[in-house]
């Protein structure tokens, strides 16, 4: 009796442990990301992006969004969290952590790399990927988000009123002083807002770009090929002067370095008469019946960059020069074997037709179909595919994605697309570690809003830029620049 | 006879004595251990970390592991030659001096307008209704007072606005920063601040104000000869504890507020060190200026204690 219970206590135990080793969990592969997506799913479960790259690859890849990228990863490196992937938000947070030896030097990958760099074609010599001649980043393809920026006006008001629309800068200033005198919302308040921007300075670039300036530290190459610095843009003080015109004559938005949300919400008030914003961020269909649903005659068309009013050529927007690439992502050295080739069985799959599609449109039938012309087009669902570019740890190409996202703005793109920019370096340019550019972009900032607002005399915008010099060693971050351009054969 | 036993106590050896004290207070020692463990684990233990401050530290070698930094004085050296050090360090004092006297001050005379009111149900309701802003996290403080003083939506410019005058841009301007993050500390910690101050007044012995009307006393005289007298060591004390936060000005509530607009009004040196140091990994940095801080607050704690002694309300 004995040996018959022992027998069959032996037959449960190797059984079970087969039905265990059946059960085996996937490869998990925690990858964070700073891609803010709406509509993420709540679990897992309800993760169709998730599920299906489990599906095909066997990889449970788990993508993770972190609100105040740079703390938040740092604190969870610091805490020992799992994490297998990263993405880097600037060539300097890549030197950072190369240089502490906490990430996996891709020299070893170069056929999975290829893989990629054939499906989404990208350079491979992008300084920013690198750290002491090591590759160290996955380079994404380009987003074409600087091209992003319009400057929107109201159709409806120019319309009703008879206004002509700009084209030079003089021009944009009488425009928005005749809009001033109107009540553009109707609504019997004296809340006109003539002219707002996107993110702090990027929105003067409708007034400064065609000076050649950016209000701020950006690189750029002067009239020969030279690194040289907006801040030493030989039409600065022109630029800064016509600037602190329209803010002296009440015409821009009191609060707009308060933030983006606070411009999106006056544009979608209609209470705004000029936006310097992405299209993305209004000409969407739901932002559209947003701002319907305030004013339902409301419409905000787009003007061409402007001019000078001297001859010289229409430039509206800064641009990160093509060379350079945006997010990527980068491999924790800690990864064993089988989580190193999970996480390449994952990107090969990204670069295959399916892969590729879902981090783009999400499921094929579910949220886009093909239609007669083999063109992408949404079904009624693809609302549901609004979170999938949190995946696109490739990047993507922009003219495939965006037509088929947003058939809506397709003009508004290929015109964003078309518009002339101010083409800058600092995405070429890796800072190195004792250098504090923070420091010098902070007090930079700070300056030129207060040149703008008036708050500074505009006769002692060179003792600012010998301040710079002094106090920030400016000289030492423009030998930066120029070694580090002309090592790349970009400036001469 | 207690003199005699206390003379015995005090010859035997140290020994015998903690022996004897241990024996005889058992249970109330027994009480402290969860207290001594907690600042053990909690309080003392992670401040073996402060080493940091002097190690050019590597995530993946640990705090042990990273080499020393050379020279050992590099961290603290690059804050103070930051150039923006005068500023941050003057916004931080000139915050935190102003948080101290609006937060003391003000929340007094309230918890004696209050312990003064003769209809109690009508001052437990101010009283109930002027601490609730301390429940509200300085997120939803920042939404209130936009929705008060933004230049394009608040409430306070439109009547501005409506009464002829220029909107002011209370949330936009170094010029009014400052007193934004004052106004704002008052509001949400008048009622709370005065909780403690009204605890003390009822402490008071209420025979005192008896004879004080029977001699005659107005309602000032009474504040002025027995309230203020008798509350004078709770305020000491409050007044010690602050001082020893005077170089943090509140981060949180700085943090919510600072746009780059009014970044030369407003930063701190929690919200610098918040940026450099662990926005960019450089927790050595925010180790270097963290311990500063903690050595010149004990300064100042010391040093406020030292004076209040003189008026006989020091806290040790």
């Amino acid at each position: 009796m004995k040996r018959i219970v022992t027998l069959m206590l032996a037959i449960m135990m190797v059984l079970s442990m087969a039905a265990f080793a059946q059960a085996e969990e996937p490869i998990r592969i925690v990858c964070y990301t700073d891609t803010n997506a709406n509509g993420f799913p709540a679990d897992l479960e309800s993760n169709y992006v998730y599920q299906q790259i489990l599906d095909r690859t066997g990889v449970a890849f788990e993508v993770i969004y972190l609100d105040e990228y740079d703390v938040a990863l740092n604190a969870r490196i610091m805490g020992e969290e799992e994490w297998h992937m990263a993405s880097m938000k600037s060539a300097t947070n890549l030197v950072t952590y190369a240089s502490q030896e906490m990430l996996l030097p891709l020299t070893d990958y170069a056929d999975d790399l290829k893989v990629a760099y054939e499906r989404y074609g990208y350079d491979t010599d992008i300084p920013s990927l690198y750290y002491d001649g090591v590759q160290y980043g996955i380079p994404a393809a380009k987003a074409i988000s600087d091209y992003y920026y319009l400057i929107l006006v109201r159709e409806d008001i120019n319309q009703k009123y008879n206004l002509t629309t700009p084209t030079t800068v003089p021009e944009l200033y009488d425009y928005c002083k005749a809009l001033k005198a109107i009540d553009v919302n109707e609504d019997g308040q004296d809340n006109t807002i003539p002219f707002t921007g996107w993110t702090k300075n990027n929105g003067f670039t409708a007034i400064t770009a065609p000076f050649g300036v950016f209000l701020g530290n950006k690189v750029i190459l002067d009239a020969e090929g030279k690194a040289s610095n907006t801040l030493l843009a030989p039409r600065m003080k022109e630029a800064l002067e016509w600037v602190r015109k329209f803010w002296a004559d009440g015409l821009v938005d009191a609060e707009v370095f308060t933030g983006d949300s606070n411009v999106k919400a006056n544009v979608v008030a209609c209470n705004v008469g000029v936006a310097a914003m992405p299209w993305s961020n209004i000409l969407k269909a739901k932002y559209v019946e947003q701002y319907k649903a305030v004013k339902p005659d409301a419409q905000y068309g787009w003007i061409g960059a402007l001019t000078d009013g001297k001859g010289g050529d229409p430039v509206y927007a800064i641009a990160e020069y093509e060379k350079y690439t945006g997010a990527k992502f980068v491999i924790n050295e800690a990864c064993t074997e089988e989580e190193i080739e999970a996480i390449w069985k994952v990107l090969r799959y990204f670069c295959t037709d399916e892969g590729m599609m879902l981090v783009y449109q999400g499921q094929e039938n579910v949220h886009w179909v093909y239609d007669e012309n083999h063109e992408v087009a949404l079904t009624s669902r693809n609302g549901e595919a609004n979170f999938v570019h949190a995946y696109q740890i490739l990047g993507r190409d922009d003219a495939v994605y965006l037509k088929g996202k947003f058939p809506e703005a397709k003009e508004a793109i290929a015109f964003g697309l078309a518009t002339p920019k101010l083409i800058v370096y600092n995405g070429n340019v890796v800072c190195p570690e004792d250098y504090n550019l923070a420091d010098l972009d902070a007090y930079v900032n700070e300056e030129m809003i207060k040149f703008i607002k008036g708050e500074r005399a505009l006769e002692e915008y060179d003792a600012f830029i010998k301040e710079l010099y002094d106090a920030y060693d400016f000289q030492t971050w423009l030998d930066i620049c120029e070694e580090q351009l002309q090592a790349q054969n970009i400036a001469k | 006879m207690s003199t005699t036993r206390d003379l015995a106590y005090s010859r035997l050896p140290l020994g015998e004595r903690i022996k004897r004290t241990l024996l005889r207070w058992w249970p109330l020692y027994l009480m402290l251990i969860p207290g001594i463990v907690f600042f053990a684990v909690y309080k003392y233990a992670p401040m073996g970390g402060l080493v940091l401050a002097f190690k050019n530290f590597k995530i993946k070698k640990g705090i042990w592991g990273s080499p020393w930094v050379d020279p050992w004085y590099k961290y603290f050296q690059q804050f103070f030659k930051s150039p923006a050090n005068r500023n941050i360090i003057a916004n931080t004092i000139s915050i935190s001096l102003w948080k101290l006297f609006v937060g003391m001050f003000p929340s007094l005379i309230f918890a004696l307008a209050v312990s003064e009111c003769r209809k109690r149900g009508f001052a437990r309701i101010v009283q109930t209704v002027s601490y609730l802003p301390h429940f509200l996290s300085w997120v939803v403080v920042y939404g209130v007072a936009t929705a008060m003083l933004s230049v394009n939506r608040g409430v306070v410019n439109d009547v501005i606005k409506k009464l002829g005058g220029q909107a002011i841009p209370f949330l936009n301007s170094n010029e009014y920063f400052q007193g934004v993050i004052i106004g704002t500390d008052l509001w949400k910690g008048l009622g709370w601040g005065a909780i403690t101050y009204l605890a003390a007044i009822m402490g008071i012995d209420t025979s005192l104000y008896e004879a004080a009307t029977v001699d005659g006393c107005g309602r000032f005289r009474q504040i002025w000869h027995i309230t203020l007298p008798g509350i004078r060591k709770i305020f000491v004390v409050l007044l010690i504890l602050k001082v020893g936060t005077i170089l943090d000005a509140g981060f949180n509530h700085v943090y919510v507020f600072l746009t780059d607009e009014v970044r030369s009004s407003g930063e701190i040196i929690d919200t610098w060190v918040y940026t450099q140091g662990i926005g960019k990994s450089n927790y050595s940095l925010a180790t270097a200026v963290g311990l500063m801080k903690s050595v010149l607050s004990t300064t100042l704690v010391l040093a406020t204690n030292a004076l209040s002694r003189k008026w006989e309300a020091s806290i040790w």
